[in-house]
């Protein structure tokens, strides 16, 4: 079924929106990031453990469950209610879905998905190049495979154990993609934080000067490897936008019906309500975008890198709409540091520009639609 | 379209494979309407078109899927009659030419007509009786509490005077359902009447709208006397009776919509394909190519989620958002043919097509309910914020 829930999906997510409120009703970003910027203990033990969110799409043979994305993403979408942020969305969705592609066996991917791995991850690069992979050099030394390079971005863990790299390898006069794996320790690494605008969800870059690297997976096998974890990416932030956005215009419809003002709560006076009305309409639609993503990931794998790109775009457009909404409607209280209202913008904005913007994939969408419009389009009923 | 798979297990896919099945074996090809032309003509051979189109339908048993089976439907439930009306729009059916008397009168004399009332029913399901709606009036547009003409009491009767208007296909109509005051007061004062347009002192005038067409018409009554056999329900109760089907019809009706404003965006979208157009105009087209699919994707979602006496989020958005996207992707239409590389790509017939459909879209966000009225029902109704 594209979108209806079945009672066992309905009953995880009850129990999900349970956990993820345990800590206020927005799990504000960095009060669950300690001060070391760690999970609190017990809580990631909660959610990596007890709802096994990092193992959900991990095969169960790899120790995991094996669900659908569809699962994931639903989960996703109360932690983005929540504001969940840390390496959550990227430990269970993209990296698990890119080392179960390439390394199903690997010890890593048990880790994962027991919730214990701390994985740096490498898709894509800001500005939006997108799905081009950062290009690399792979070479040969006395000493085994090693890799140099710069890469511009990289999203997870941070500090991270692990680097988990996709990438185009330059080799010989050629490109093609490979996927590999980095010792964050190793000799010829170095991370550097950026200043980030979501402290919840930080980015940093990476150099690598002939770092010794774990080839898992090269050319077609790694290109499409890669490909299907970055949709997978576009579609878990989708997700999570969707449930930010949600949760940020029912905050909203409760601090304007309390707010009073010239004798009368403002959520009675048509300027709140109709851009309360606007934002309903986006959040639906927010909704619908990445359960059709997520669907189409199993359901329709042709369609999946439209539908995601196609979620991607709307809902995270949606949600900054609703992030400015939220803090503008909040008044100037809105604009302090002791109210929730700042957390939203910062998510939305980190949310905005990971897995490429919102102008990058409707570009994207305009590429797959011009080379296979039928291919899109046609109808499978 | 995108595919989706429905909700509500094997039982609706077969019924959306028969009528796939059936549209296949019986909608003839000279009845299909192409992309960019509107499946409601008014006038014309367009109109033929929908008549022909419904004595199909009628033939065939599909008339009114939503009407019970002891007065000719299906008694289909109203995700059915949502699947029904989607896959007719995503086969290019016309609309059927008495779509007020199926989706309206209809429903509403089953549920609250007299004994005799319903006899009328045949007629409506064949086409033969056409019917028009007499709601809105020069100054009760969103605010039908302001309705003034007036219904008095004479011998047998009533008497009916006022003046009605945006009563669509009322220029071809045979019978009229009327909303009328027969006592002071707003929304509790109104009489629902079935009344005969062929009758004296009924004067119907249509309107040229901005896009050329006439669908819409004025309707002067003068004196008009209707007998009380004609009064449906209780006199005083003609609220409650005209807005029976409301629910139903705007949940549904939004279904048969989708198939077109899809159809425009991807036609939006191979304009592009004609000739270089700025990357702005490009970002826009993709975006209302996606709002135009999400839309028809989240009226599916929405279909999912019904429960008893709840009418999800998710179809109660449909008619504000389609209004919007549809007006906006004409908008940008006419924005992409007047780029310079593509003045002598698109033909002159083409243009007319589009500037027509740019005209007549400015309408969409202000019948059935303005996009404002609409917010307000938002607003209250499903984010239940408090009314001033």
């Amino acid at each position: 079924m594209t979108f209806a829930m079945s009672a066992e999906q309905r009953d995880y997510r009850a129990a999900l929106r349970d956990v993820m409120r345990t800590q206020g009703p927005v799990l504000a970003a960095w009060t669950l990031l300690g001060e070391s910027g760690e999970y609190d203990q017990n809580w990631w033990k909660r959610l990596s453990q007890e709802l096994c969110l990092t193992g959900l799409i991990v095969p169960e043979g790899s120790g995991g469950q094996g669900r659908p994305l569809c699962d994931l993403a639903l989960a996703l979408e109360e932690a983005g209610r929540a504001l969940v942020g840390g390496h959550l969305l990227i430990s269970s969705g993209p990296a698990a879905a890119l080392l179960g592609a390439v390394a199903p066996r690997s010890p890593l991917l048990r880790e994962l998905a027991a919730g214990r791995a701390r994985i740096g991850l490498a898709l894509d690069k800001p500005g939006m190049s997108g799905a081009e992979l950062p290009a690399l050099t792979v070479s040969e030394t006395a000493s085994g495979t090693v890799l140099t390079g710069h890469v511009q971005t990289m999203v997870g863990a941070l500090p991270p154990e692990k680097l988990l790299i996709a990438a185009q390898q330059r080799r010989g006069g050629a490109t093609d993609a490979v996927v590999g794996l980095v010792d964050a320790h190793a000799a010829g690494v170095l991370l550097t934080a950026r200043p980030a605008i979501d402290p919840a969800r930080p980015t940093f870059s990476a150099e690598f000067r002939e770092a010794e690297f774990l080839v898992l997976a090269q050319g077609t096998a790694a290109d499409a490897a890669a490909g299907r974890a970055f949709d997978v990416g576009a579609t878990c932030v989708a997700a999570e936008s969707a449930g930010a956005t949600a949760q940020a215009l029912a905050e909203l419809v409760e601090f304007t019906s309390r707010r009073v003002q010239f004798g009368v709560p403002i959520g009675t006076l048509q300027a709140i309500r109709h851009r309360c009305a606007d934002l309903l309409v986006e959040a639906e639609h927010a909704v619908t975008a990445y359960r059709y993503a997520a669907w189409a990931a199993d359901a329709e794998p042709r369609l999946f890198p439209l539908a995601s790109s196609m979620a991607k775009a709307y809902a995270t457009d949606a949600f900054e709409h609703a992030a400015r909404e939220h803090l503008q409607l909040h008044g100037g209280i809105g604009f302090t540091m002791d109210h929730d209202s700042h957390l939203f913008l910062r998510r939305a904005k980190s949310c905005a520009s990971l897995f490429g913007s919102a102008t990058w994939h409707r570009a994207r969408m305009l590429t797959i639609l011009e080379t296979s419009p039928s291919g899109a389009c046609a109808d499978a009923g | 379209m995108l595919p989706v798979e429905l909700p509500g297990g094997s039982q609706l896919t077969a019924f959306r494979t028969e009528i796939r099945d059936w549209l296949a074996l019986n909608l003839p090809a000279d009845l299909k309407v192409p992309p960019l032309r509107d499946p409601t003509g008014a006038s014309g051979a367009e109109f033929t078109k929908r008549l022909r189109w419904q004595s199909i339908l009628h033939t065939g048993g599909w008339a009114a899927v939503h009407w019970p089976t002891e007065y000719g439907g299906r008694g289909a439930g109203l995700v059915e009659h949502a699947v029904f009306l989607a896959e007719c729009a995503e086969a290019h059916a016309p609309e059927p030419a008495n779509v007020i008397g199926l989706s309206m009168v209809g429903p509403t004399l089953i549920e609250h007509g007299t004994k005799a009332q319903p006899a009328c029913l045949p007629l409506i399901l064949s086409g033969e009786q056409m019917w028009c709606q007499l709601y809105s009036e020069p100054d009760a547009g969103s605010d039908l509490g302001m309705i003034r003409t007036a219904a008095t009491r004479v011998n047998g009767g009533w008497s009916v005077s006022g003046q009605k208007i945006w009563c669509s296909w009322a220029a071809v109509a045979d019978r009229g359902m009327l909303l009328a005051r027969s006592a002071p007061g707003r929304l509790d004062g109104l009489t629902c009447f079935l009344i005969d347009m062929h009758a004296p002192g009924v004067d119907v005038r249509p309107m040229r709208q901005i896009s050329g067409d006439e669908h819409f018409c004025e309707v002067f009554l003068d004196e008009v006397y209707v007998p009380d056999s004609q009064v449906v329900g209780e006199p005083g109760a003609g609220w409650t009776v005209a807005t029976t089907t409301l629910t139903h019809e705007r949940t549904t009706a939004i279904f048969a919509r989708h198939g077109a404003t899809i159809d425009a965006a991807d036609q939006l979208a191979a304009l592009l394909e004609r000739g270089p157009v700025p990357e702005p105009l490009r970002d826009r087209a993709a975006r209302l190519w996606s709002d135009a699919q999400l839309l028809r994707l989240t009226a599916y979602r929405g279909l999912s989620e019904i429960r008893s006496d709840n009418l999800p989020a998710a179809l109660f958005i449909q008619r504000l958002a389609w209004g919007r996207t549809n007006k906006a992707v004409f908008d940008l239409a006419i924005d992409v043919i007047s780029e310079p590389p593509l003045l002598d790509q698109v033909s002159p017939d083409e243009r007319a097509d589009w500037n027509k459909l740019f005209l007549a879209s400015q309408g969409w966000t202000i019948g059935g309910g303005t996009s404002e009225i609409q917010r307000n029902m938002l607003a209250s109704r499903v984010l239940r914020m408090a009314r001033s």
